[in-house]
């Protein structure tokens, strides 16, 4: 691997590519002038060679008289002629026996001794007979006569050889044609070469152009420089690059876009949760799995009165200001719940003031996407005030509760023990009517019978009221039981009015399992259904709607009638105790049956009310009880 | 003849090309590439063969056209064959009777070597050479491709009427013959024939020198030979070709070629009408058993050429003799 200098390995590639080509032609231009040179100068040396014997030849042909008539003279001119040939040195003519006949040298050429005798002839061409350095040294034979060959002569007849010719002739020539070949070549390579290598500038220029105006516009995008594009021009490769960048720098910004619109939303989201988080009342906190604090909401300050940093800093601290008496609290659930289930406790801590408050705990365990373990999320609430408040109800129930014991014991007593007086006042004024029979006027009779009336009524009115107190109490206890058993059971000791009264019963609905009192039932039906089999205009027998059903875990009964109807007005006071809509000498009654479902309904932690259009309407009467009443729920 | 046949003889043994040629011809009975042409002219059982060289242009074509002339005289059938440079003269000698050859026409140097191994009773005429030494050439006719001297004078009296001398060099060894003809014309013709012996090129050129300076244009004239000792034409032929046009001396030859480059005119074979008289020598031989003539014979079915730019030079108009010249340079 080549290792160049970072200067070139950091030049453009326009710079790189016309040097790398630049250099290849200037050494192309070199080799090729050399190439060329030493071809040229090996023609020119066979030329050169060729003319000398071309020139050695003509001169023999032209000795051919001189050496016949042994005249120099005659032989002058073409050595003169000779002589005037390009780098002919010198030349001389012998005879056949070694004599010189003639020899002439060019100005300048130093005086030489050539051999007397040239080399064997084969025949009348001539020879190269020495070659030096500076100069070649030709022999040609001087040849009379015709070498016949004729089918018209007897005899064949051989040429004469009259002597030779020794032509000198210099390389001068040779040497300056070499270097002017090669200074011409390597000039016209050079030329050239440079001619090319200006095309190829501009040509590369105009290659590279569009290859740095990209480059230029990938840097300015890089530099961050928003909707860079560059423009798709030049060569195919180039344009194709040029269109995938502004393909890349659209899917870039696009997604760069999308990008920003995300963290815009995530902060949006992640301000909306610093909201959330920051300001929740409760002290929130995500607790790692190395029980490193991930975040905890200002508000622990308020409640614990130790800063956020604090408990980041240490962790511990969450259970240190646990109060030393509830600790063993956390630590169970800690162990036992945090980690598996959504659980709530409840604890006091110590805040940083001396303070004691209370803390609902309730944590979670976290798990990311992939269901590794992330830690606790926890919500620490406040309930000092919810636990002073529960504090004081539960005293104020327990004080209500045995108020109310002391009070049903009271109604009980009083009603229990009265009943002994009145019955004994009922019983003497018998005593008393069964004496004084006919011998009281009628206004005595009269007065006996109110007097009487009176009794009973109070008498009717303490067992109701001894009913009334006996619900919760005296009746039996809460059990499941088929609803509907309750109603039939009622629906039994009605007959006798319901057949009395010509009313038709009607039961319909879905009677579901109740958690209740099955007696405290049957008397509530017993109100219900007798009430509305009992008011109703005498000319218009009753009938009796009786429908159940079961929603969302309630149980809901309406008893609807086509009686009297119910005043608006009046309705308010329907449930108390004995209230009464009705007169006593149109309806029986001792205004307590309605306050005694009320009590029964309540009982089993429902409630009881009636809908009416308002008078000779009809009454629909309707309760609703949780399916499962707990015992909690009574009162 | 005896020496001539002596040196044919000592010449056959160089290696014949035809030997395996004609041993393959013979034993198909028809070759394939015929190295025997046969060509029947006539149902006579005796044939005539002809013998020359199997050589390229631009000699082949004039052996060829020598051997049309044979064959448009011959009565017998001529048998052409073209030989190599080796022969097997026994080969050839077999072939020869096998086609019942009585005379034989020997055409050129390659024929002539060929012709030399036969055997004495085929004759043999020889031809297609410039000369033979004469003391070879006694016993056959040997018909000179060298025009005959008489003629070239005839026409140099007929260009050039007041030429009283005539210079010729020459090798006694190549054109003695042929001079001593030339002195017999000059006669006839009332030319003095002033002649330079040469042994070689030196001495050739020394004389030619002597004759061109001492030459009068008005009455001499310069004859070449066809002769290749004296007249060398890279040195001799350019130097007095030279000479005669600086000094108006007329220049004649026995060569068409120097006509091209500058001589006045020249005689040259007419091959065909050559061919004829071959064959017409031939049928006489195999008619009369006899050649009918001996020695070097000259030639003397020739053709004119003259180069009318040289006759223009030494003042010649040869515009109404045109007509009497064959080949006349330049050439238009």
């Amino acid at each position: 691997m080549l290792n160049f200098p970072h200067s070139i390995r950091s030049a453009s590639f326009r710079w790189q590519l016309t040097a790398t080509v630049a250099l290849g032609i200037l050494c192309l231009a070199l080799l090729s002038s050399l190439a060329t040179s030493w071809r040229v100068s090996g023609q020119i040396h066979d030329n050169q060679v060729e003319q000398g014997r071309h020139v050695a030849e003509n001169l023999a042909k032209h000795s051919v008289l001189a050496l016949l008539y042994a005249s120099p003279d005659d032989v002058a001119e073409v050595v003169a002629s000779t002589l005037a040939y390009p780098d002919v040195a010198a030349v001389e003519v012998r005879t056949a026996q070694g004599k010189l006949l003639a020899a002439k040298a060019r100005p300048g050429y130093p005086p030489r001794k050539f051999p007397a005798f040239a080399p064997e002839f084969g025949g009348s061409q001539s020879l190269l007979e020495q070659e030096t350095s500076g100069e070649w040294r030709f022999v040609a034979p001087v040849v009379a006569g015709n070498p016949s060959s004729s089918p018209f002569e007897m005899d064949e007849h051989a040429a004469e050889t009259l002597g030779f010719v020794r032509v000198v002739q210099t390389k001068a020539a040779l040497s300056r044609l070499e270097r002017d070949v090669f200074a011409v070549n390597l000039g016209i390579s050079l030329f050239f070469a440079l001619v090319f290598i200006v095309i190829l500038g501009l040509l590369t220029g105009r290659l590279t152009r569009p290859l740095a105006d990209l480059s230029e516009r990938m840097a300015l995008a890089e530099l961050g420089q928003p909707n860079v594009r560059a423009e798709v021009k030049g060569p195919r490769d180039i344009s194709d690059m040029a269109h995938a960048f502004n393909s890349m720098m659209a899917a870039l910004e696009t997604r760069k876009e999308a990008l920003r619109a995300a963290h815009d939303h995530l902060e949006r989201e992640e301000a909306k949760f610093h909201t959330v988080a920051d300001y929740a009342y409760d002290w929130e906190y995500w607790i790692g799995p190395r029980q490193e604090i991930l975040y905890i909401s200002p508000s622990c300050e308020r409640i614990t009165g130790y800063a956020p940093a604090a408990f980041v800093a240490d962790p511990g601290l969450l259970q240190d200001i646990v109060h030393p008496e509830d600790r063993a609290i956390l630590d169970s659930h800690l162990e036992n719940d945090a980690f598996h289930n959504e659980m709530e406790v409840s604890f006091r801590i110590v805040r940083r003031d001396g303070k004691i408050r209370w803390i609902a705990h309730g944590c979670q365990p976290v798990h990311g996407l992939g269901g590794e373990y992330l830690g606790r999320r926890v919500s620490d609430r406040d309930i000092t005030e919810r636990k002073l408040a529960e504090e004081a109800l539960r005293a104020n129930s327990e004080a209500l509760q045995r108020s109310n014991a002391d009070l049903e014991q009271f109604a009980y007593s009083v009603s229990h023990d009265m009943r002994q007086p009145l019955r004994a006042v009922s019983g003497h004024l018998r005593l008393l009517e069964k004496a004084l029979k006919g011998r009281l006027g009628d206004d005595d009779r009269e007065n006996m019978a109110f007097a009487l009336d009176g009794a009973q009524r109070m008498d009717a009115m303490i067992v109701s009221l001894l009913e009334y107190s006996r619900v919760g109490r005296k009746t039996e206890s809460k059990a499941w039981l088929a609803s509907r058993e309750p109603l039939d059971e009622a629906l039994g000791f009605l007959a006798p009015v319901i057949a009395e009264a010509g009313a038709a019963v009607d039961v319909s609905g879905e009677w579901p399992q109740v958690f209740a009192s099955r007696d405290e039932l049957v008397r509530l039906f017993q109100n219900l259904v007798g009430n509305a089999v009992k008011y109703h205009e005498p000319e218009r027998p009753p009938r009796v709607a009786v429908d159940s059903a079961v929603a969302d875990g309630r149980w809901r009964v309406s008893v609807r009638d086509h009686g009297i109807g119910i005043d608006p007005r009046q309705i308010d006071r329907l449930f108390q105790f004995f209230s009464r809509l009705q007169s006593r000498a149109r309806f029986e009654g001792t205004g307590m049956g309605l306050a005694l479902c009320r009590r029964i309904v309540e009982h089993h932690a429902g409630r009881i009310w009636v809908e009416s259009a308002g008078i000779g309407q009809g009454s629909d009467f309707v309760f609703e009880m949780p399916v499962r009443a707990d015992e909690e729920c009574s009162l | 003849m005896t020496g001539f046949l002596r040196l044919l003889r000592r010449c056959a043994p160089v290696a014949v090309a035809l030997a395996a040629l004609l041993a393959d011809g013979a034993a198909s009975g028809a070759p394939a590439s015929p190295p025997v042409v046969a060509r029947s002219a006539a149902n006579s059982a005796h044939a005539i063969a002809v013998i020359y060289p199997d050589i390229g242009e631009p000699y082949r074509s004039v052996f060829t056209r020598i051997i049309e002339g044979v064959e448009d005289t011959a009565k017998s059938r001529v048998v052409s064959i073209p030989v190599g440079m080796s022969v097997n003269t026994q080969d050839l000698a077999a072939e020869l009777r096998r086609q019942d050859i009585k005379v034989v026409i020997a055409l050129g140097r390659h024929g002539l070597l060929a012709a030399a191994g036969l055997d004495r009773n085929v004759g043999v005429v020889a031809a297609g050479v410039l000369s033979v030494p004469e003391a070879e050439a006694r016993a056959t006719p040997v018909f000179s491709l060298s025009p005959d001297p008489a003629l070239l004078f005839a026409r140099l009296k007929n260009l050039l009427p007041g030429t009283r001398r005539v210079h010729v060099v020459y090798d006694p060894r190549q054109s003695g013959w042929l001079i001593r003809l030339a002195r017999q014309a000059a006669r006839t013709y009332d030319i003095e024939l002033l002649t330079y012996e040469a042994d070689d090129l030196k001495t050739a050129a020394v004389r030619y020198r002597e004759l061109l300076a001492s030459a009068d244009p008005r009455r001499d004239a310069v004859w070449l030979p066809q002769d290749s000792t004296t007249v060398d034409e890279t040195s001799i032929l350019p130097m007095v070709l030279q000479e005669s046009w600086n000094r108006g001396l007329p220049v004649f030859s026995s060569s068409v070629s120097h006509v091209k480059r500058g001589a006045l005119f020249s005689l040259y074979p007419d091959n065909v009408e050559l061919g004829r008289n071959l064959g017409n020598v031939a049928q006489g031989y195999l008619s009369n058993g006899v050649a009918g003539v001996r020695g070097i014979v000259p030639l003397r079915e020739v053709l004119a050429a003259v180069n009318v730019r040289t006759a223009s030079h030494l003042g010649l108009d040869l515009t109404s003799r045109r007509q009497n010249f064959d080949l006349i340079f330049p050439e238009p």
